[in-house]
């Protein structure tokens, strides 16, 4: 390492320092030395001492805590093909009746997730890169976290090149033009997410997109020969949308059919259909745990997020059990279900932790995650034609988190002002 | 230094090693922008420079906060001449 280290900065470092002939560059250049040594400053003023750790850190503990969601997000979309080859009365994986072991599925999950991971990292470090040169600032490490994210909430059927627009819009127009890392309103991934919800509907919600029915080309097609040409099924959430009336939600989720089942378990293992990396909540939660032992997430975003749905859900529990609102099943999901359904686990342990486009203060994360849990629920039982209520709740909630944080502000500065006046009476 | 200075990202570090009952992050940020009658709000004139000594060391983004405090003091100095 010391080598490298000695050979990057005698033979490649100088015409990227002051008055080379690549100047311009130094923020890529730094960026990419820094990803892998201790950049070599030292303090100059104040504290000399100081803690170990770093944005680069931090962001990358994130990653770390998001690995077990996208290994299972991979190993769910092979998953998802068993099933459906099941459903169609075709166990004939790789040609033999039987089905898939879980390295297949993962194998087969694998060419599908990682050119996702790939093409969002290469644009949004791209455009992050650029913009670095042109303002002459260090590059910020914040979409190492987004850029990571930005797949794990797509559906898998999803376009490499829609990956890249939505990447794209999402770092600069949610990000590089309120000025960058640590500026932004809204959080860069769900905005991407929500842009290319409302852009291309076709590709983000409905039926088709959430399984991927086999490789079609030729190199691929011998590992899977099984190609199903449109397969359609809706996630737990789309599929109470349109149901004969007078089911109920025991007989909706008994009669899924196939080899699929969103009993309560398999919500909270993961084995439904849905958007990558979202789909377990186990997986989430152990995400949950790296994130709050490491002091990186707030526990109390998240604890409150979950407090707030459960009511929600509770209540619309109530409401469902009335004679007036019997027809919209949404209300009977049982609150303990709503939580384990959808992005929700994922949304309130990646998203609305955000520390950037969260409140800021202690008091308002716990209003902040309180009215996520409220409003991701509402949205997603009042108005079914956004099932995944949790992304607009969390967008509507980074909008709404500075004016949180101005009231706690002013409630600290009251409370001050009293103490001084008593204090001068 | 183990890192380079960033801009602010990571929330709830200051108010954990911060003794007052004072918004020290929002009060940093009012410095730099120059709002005197925020800093007045936000309690500048209870704080001194060392008092944030334990943010600045816990800052992942590796702000110096003291001297940010100083010029804060000073800004209110030379309004007082």
């Amino acid at each position: 390492m010391k080598g490298l280290h000695k050979f990057l900065d005698e033979k490649i470092a100088p015409p990227f320092k002051e008055g080379g002939k690549l100047r311009k560059f130094w923020p890529m250049y730094d960026a990419l030395e820094t990803f892998a040594f201790v950049p070599g400053h030292t303090t100059h003023k104040g504290a000399h001492v100081r803690d170990g750790i770093d944005l680069k850190r931090t962001m990358f503990l994130v990653i770390v805590a998001l690995i077990p969601c996208l290994l299972f997000g991979i190993y769910n979309i092979g998953f998802q093909y068993d099933a459906i080859l099941t459903e169609a009365g075709r166990i004939d994986w790789l040609g033999e009746a039987r089905h898939a072991t879980w390295l297949e599925m993962f194998i087969y999950g694998a060419p599908l997730v990682l050119p996702m991971v790939i093409v969002s990292y290469a644009v949004g470090l791209g455009i992050e890169i650029l913009f670095g040169i042109i303002n002459g600032h260090s590059i910020n490490e914040g979409f190492l976290v987004s850029g990571m994210l930005i797949p794990l909430v797509m559906p898998v059927d999803c376009p490499l090149w829609m990956v890249a627009v939505g990447t794209a819009f999402a770092v600069v127009i949610a990000k590089e033009v309120f000025g960058g890392t640590g500026m932004n309103i809204l959080n860069v991934a769900l905005t991407a997410r929500a842009f290319m919800f409302f852009a291309y509907p076709t590709k983000m919600s409905g039926n088709n997109v959430w399984f991927h029915t086999g490789y079609s080309d030729s190199l691929a097609a011998a590992a899977s020969p099984n190609v199903i040409d449109t397969y359609t099924g809706a996630t737990p959430l789309g599929l109470l949308v349109d149901t004969p009336d007078g089911s109920t939600i025991s007989s909706v989720i008994a009669n899924v059919g196939g080899g699929f089942d969103f009993s309560l378990w398999n919500s909270f293992m993961g084995f439904i259909p849905g958007s990558i990396g979202s789909t377990s909540v186990l997986m989430c939660l152990i995400g949950a745990a790296i994130l709050i032992a490491t002091g990186i997430g707030s526990w109390r975003i998240m604890a409150w997020a979950v407090v707030g749905g459960a009511l929600m859900g509770g209540f619309f529990n109530y409401l469902g059990s009335l004679e007036a609102f019997a027809d919209n099943l949404y209300l009977d999901i049982p609150w303990y279900h709503q939580l384990c359904l959808g992005g929700f686990a994922f949304g309130v342990v990646f998203m609305a932790t955000d520390p950037v486009s969260a409140a800021q203060t202690t008091r308002g994360k716990m209003w902040y995650g309180l009215l996520i849990g409220i409003l991701a629920i509402l949205i997603r039982t009042a108005n079914p034609a956004y099932p995944e209520g949790i992304m607009l709740a969390i967008l509507f909630m980074n909008v709404m988190a500075p004016t949180i944080d101005h009231y706690v502000i002013e409630g600290n500065i009251k409370k001050r002002m009293k103490r001084a006046k008593l204090a001068i009476a | 230094m183990n890192g380079e200075e960033r801009k602010f990202v990571v929330t709830g570090q200051y108010e954990k090693v911060f003794p007052f009952d004072i918004y020290p992050v929002q009060l940093v940020k009012s410095i730099i922008v120059n709002d005197i009658d925020m800093m007045e709000k936000l309690g500048i004139y209870e704080v001194a420079p060392e008092d944030f000594a334990l943010c600045e060391y816990a800052c992942t983004s590796k702000i110096n906060v003291q001297s940010i405090i100083r010029e804060g003091l000073d800004t209110i100095m030379e309004e007082f001449k």
